[in-house]
C-alpha cells in the first residue's frame, strides 16, 4: 500500500511551461541531426574499405576500431566508477589471449570466443575489483599498474601455454567467405557500434544511474539502497569485460597476440586515448582516441628521436586545445550526461 | 544538563503493538556516538510516530545530522536501540535500512550532475525495481515498462514539489532551491516508511518554503514516520506536530511546538528572546 498518495494529475505538470513546445522541438530537430551525421558517419566507414580497395589503411582503421573498444572500456570506468586505471592493458590482454589460445587449443574461431573472452575479461576484473573495492584514486591507480608490470613477466612465465616472446597467431577465418582484410576491418567496426549502442542503452538503466550516484556522493547512494561493493565489483568487471573484448577484436585485427603488445605503455596509451577521446563512449568520440592512440605513432614514425618528443607535444595539444574549448561545445563533445 | 518535557521516557514499554503493525513508529533508546573523545550525541531517548511531522531542532553542532546518520546507519552509535516497529535497526548496513523504507535528504544536495532531475528522483524508486543486467543493456519489455513507471512516478514526486517542468534539466543549470526540491522529490518518490529530512527550507526563498510547508503537510500520512531538521522556526512551528530539540549532543527538551516554544531553556539556549 503506498503511504504517499499521488495525485492523477500530478504527472502532467510537467508541461506547464509555455515555452516548453518550442524548445522541444528544437532539442528534436537536433537529435535528428545528430542521427543523421552518425547514419552517414557509419556509412562512409562501411564504404571505405570497398572503394579503397583494402590494403594497408584498411588494417590499421581494424586496429583503430578494436583499439578505440579499450579506450571505451578506460573511460567507463572513468565515468561510471570515478577511478583511473593505468592497468587496463592486462583486461585487453585477457581477452586478446582468449580467442588466440581458444583457436589454439580448441581450433574455434572468434566468433565463438568472443563472448568467452568478455566472459574472462569480466571475471578477471571482478578478481581485482573484490580485494581492492576499498582503494581509490591514486591508490586505485597505482594498483591497477602494478597488474600491468606483472603481466608481460608472467605471461613469459606461462609461455608454454601463452607462447613466450613470439606469442601465438591469430589465422582462423571468423566470416568464411569474407576476404581476410574485409573481417579484419569489419569485425572490429561492428564489435564497436555493437558496445557503444549497448552502453548507450545501459545508460538509461537504473543500474547506470546507480553507479553515477555512487560515484558523486557514495552517502546519498547508500542511503537509497545502492552498496559500494556491488558499485566497485560490477564497474570493474564491465569495464574489463569491455576491454577483453577490444582486446579479442584487437588479435583479430592484428592476428597475432605478444607479451610486447601488453606493456605498462599499453594501459598508459590507453588512458591517453581515454582522455584525448573526452572519455566519450560514443563510436565518434572513442574513434577520435583510436585514431590518435593508432595512427598519431605511424605518422610520427619518420621522425626518429624526436618520436617521444613531437608525441608529446601532440597530445598537450589535443588536451590544451580541448580545455581551451568553450564549456558548451566541450560538453557537448564529451557527449553530454555518461 | 537533562530534558526539561519528556513525554517519551518510558515510550518502549507502551507501544500498542495492534496499532504498531499497521503504523510502526520509531523508537530510539539511550542512543550514544562519539568520535574519538568527542561525544556528539549521549542518552537520546524518544519516539518518532507515524502519522506525525516531528521537527528536530537545535543550534549548529548539537548533533541533529549526526542523529539522522544514525538512524540510516551512515554512523553506528556505541549505545542504544533503535527499532522500526519490530524490527532492530542496530547492525543494519545503510543499503539494508533503505530496503526496510528509510528515504532522506541531505544537508548539502547530493544531487548526481550527470543524471537529469528526473533521473535523480528514479534512484529513489531503485530499491522497488528489479530490472536485471540483461534489462541493463538490452532493449527488453519489462525493463522499458519499469523505466516507464519509475519516470511517471519520480515526475509525479517532482509535481507535488511544483517542479515538475525542470523534470528534464540538468542539476548545475538550476538554482539551489530547486535542487534541495528535487532531493526532497528524491526522498518521497520511493513510498517511504520513514522519511528524514535535513533542512529542506535552506536556500528557498518565502514562497518556495511556504509551498514547501504545504507539501510537506500533504505528505503527512498515518504510515509515514516524518522527521524535519530545519532553522526556519516558522516552518519547524507551522508543520511540526511534536518538536524535540538537541542540544550539545543531549536531548533538552521535547513537546508540541507550543510547549516548546514556551519553554525557558529553549529560548535561552536557541530560539532567543523576541524583539520588542
Amino acid at each position: 500500500m503506498s503511504s504517499l498518495p499521488i495525485p492523477p494529475h500530478a504527472a502532467s505538470a510537467a508541461s506547464a511551461d509555455p515555452q516548453a513546445p518550442q524548445a522541444a522541438s528544437l532539442a528534436e530537430g537536433r537529435q535528428r541531426l545528430r542521427r543523421l551525421a552518425s547514419v552517414l558517419g557509419l556509412l562512409v566507414l562501411v564504404l571505405l574499405p570497398l572503394i579503397s580497395g583494402g590494403g594497408y589503411w584498411t588494417f590499421t582503421l581494424g586496429v583503430c576500431f578494436a583499439n578505440a573498444i579499450a579506450i571505451i572500456s578506460v573511460s567507463f570506468l572513468v565515468r561510471y566508477g570515478g577511478e583511473v586505471s593505468i592497468g587496463h592493458g592486462v583486461f585487453v590482454a585477457a581477452g586478446a589471449y582468449t580467442v588466440a589460445i581458444v583457436e589454439k587449443y580448441l581450433g574455434l574461431s572468434l566468433l565463438a570466443s568472443l563472448p568467452l573472452a568478455a566472459l574472462v575479461g569480466g571475471l578477471l576484473g571482478m578478481v581485482f575489483a573484490f580485494p581492492s573495492r576499498h582503494l581509490s584514486g591514486i591508490y586505485l591507480a597505482v594498483a591497477t599498474m602494478a597488474l600491468a608490470l606483472a603481466l608481460p613477466e608472467l605471461l613469459l612465465h606461462f609461455s608454454a601455454v601463452s607462447g613466450g616472446y613470439e606469442g601465438l597467431y591469430v589465422k582462423l577465418d571468423a566470416l568464411p567467405g569474407m576476404a581476410k582484410n574485409l573481417q579484419r576491418y569489419y569485425l572490429p567496426l561492428v564489435g564497436l557500434v555493437v558496445v557503444a549502442l549497448l552502453l548507450r542503452q545501459f545508460r538509461r538503466s537504473r543500474q547506470a544511474m546507480a553507479l553515477l550516484l555512487i560515484r558523486t556522493s557514495a552517502h546519498a547512494a547508500e542511503s537509497f539502497g545502492v552498496r559500494r561493493s556491488w558499485a566497485r565489483l560490477s564497474c570493474m568487471a564491465l569495464s574489463a569485460a569491455i576491454a577483453a573484448i577490444g582486446g579479442a577484436l584487437l588479435a583479430f585485427s592484428s592476428s597475432t597476440v605478444s607479451p610486447n603488445s601488453f606493456t605498462l605503455w599499453t594501459s598508459i596509451f590507453l588512458l591517453v586515448g581515454s582522455v584525448v577521446s573526452l572519455h566519450s563512449m560514443s563510436v565518434a568520440g572513442s574513434l577520435v582516441g583510436g585514431v590518435f592512440l593508432t595512427l598519431m605513432p605511424l605518422l610520427l614514425a619518420g621522425a626518429g628521436d624526436w618520436i617521444p618528443i613531437l608525441y608529446g607535444t601532440a597530445l598537450l595539444a589535443v588536451v590544451l586545445g580541448v580545455n581551451a574549448l568553450p564549456a558548451k561545445l566541450r560538453a557537448r563533445l564529451e557527449g553530454g550526461h555518461a | 544538563m537533562s530534558p526539561t518535557i519528556v513525554r517519551e521516557a518510558d515510550a518502549p514499554a507502551v507501544i500498542d503493538r495492534g496499532a504498531e503493525a499497521q503504523s510502526p513508529s520509531l523508537v530510539v533508546d539511550g542512543l550514544a556516538l562519539a568520535f574519538g573523545g568527542n561525544q556528539v550525541l549521549q542518552g537520546i531517548s524518544l519516539q518518532l510516530r507515524a502519522g506525525e511531522i516531528t521537527g528536530l531542532i537545535g543550534p549548529n553542532g548539537a548533533g541533529k545530522t549526526s542523529f539522522f546518520n544514525c538512524l540510516t546507519g551512515l554512523y553506528a552509535p556505541q549505545q542504544g536501540r533503535l527499532q522500526l516497529g519490530a524490527v532492530r535497526l542496530e547492525g543494519i548496513a545503510p543499503p539494508a535500512r533503505a530496503a526496510l523504507g528509510f528515504s532522506r535528504s541531505f544537508q548539502h544536495v547530493a544531487l548526481c550532475p550527470e543524471l537529469s532531475i528526473v533521473e535523480n528522483v528514479m534512484i529513489g524508486l531503485d530499491r522497488q525495481s528489479a530490472a536485471g543486467w540483461l534489462d541493463a543493456f538490452l532493449p527488453f519489455a519489462g525493463g522499458r515498462r519499469e523505466r516507464t513507471r519509475n519516470r511517471e512516478l519520480a515526475l509525479a514526486a517532482l509535481a507535488r514539489l511544483g517542479i515538475a517542468q525542470m523534470a528534464d534539466e540538468a542539476p548545475l543549470s538550476l538554482p539551489p532551491g530547486v535542487l534541495r526540491l528535487a532531493e526532497i522529490a528524491r526522498a518521497i518518490a520511493g513510498e517511504p516508511r520513514v522519511l528524514l529530512l535535513d533542512e529542506p527550507a535552506a536556500g528557498l526563498n518565502s514562497v518556495e518554503t511556504h509551498d514547501l510547508s504545504t507539501a510537506l503537510m500533504r505528505l503527512r500520512s498515518p504510515q509515514l514516520v516524518m522527521v524535519v531538521v530545519e532553522h526556519d522556526m516558522d516552518l519547524i512551528m507551522e508543520v511540526c506536530d511534536a518538536i524535540h530539540v538537541l542540544n550539545v549532543g543531549r536531548l533538552l527538551a521535547s513537546g508540541s511546538p507550543a510547549e516548546v516554544r514556551a519553554n525557558p531553556e529553549v529560548v535561552r539556549v536557541y530560539l532567543g528572546e523576541e524583539d520588542d
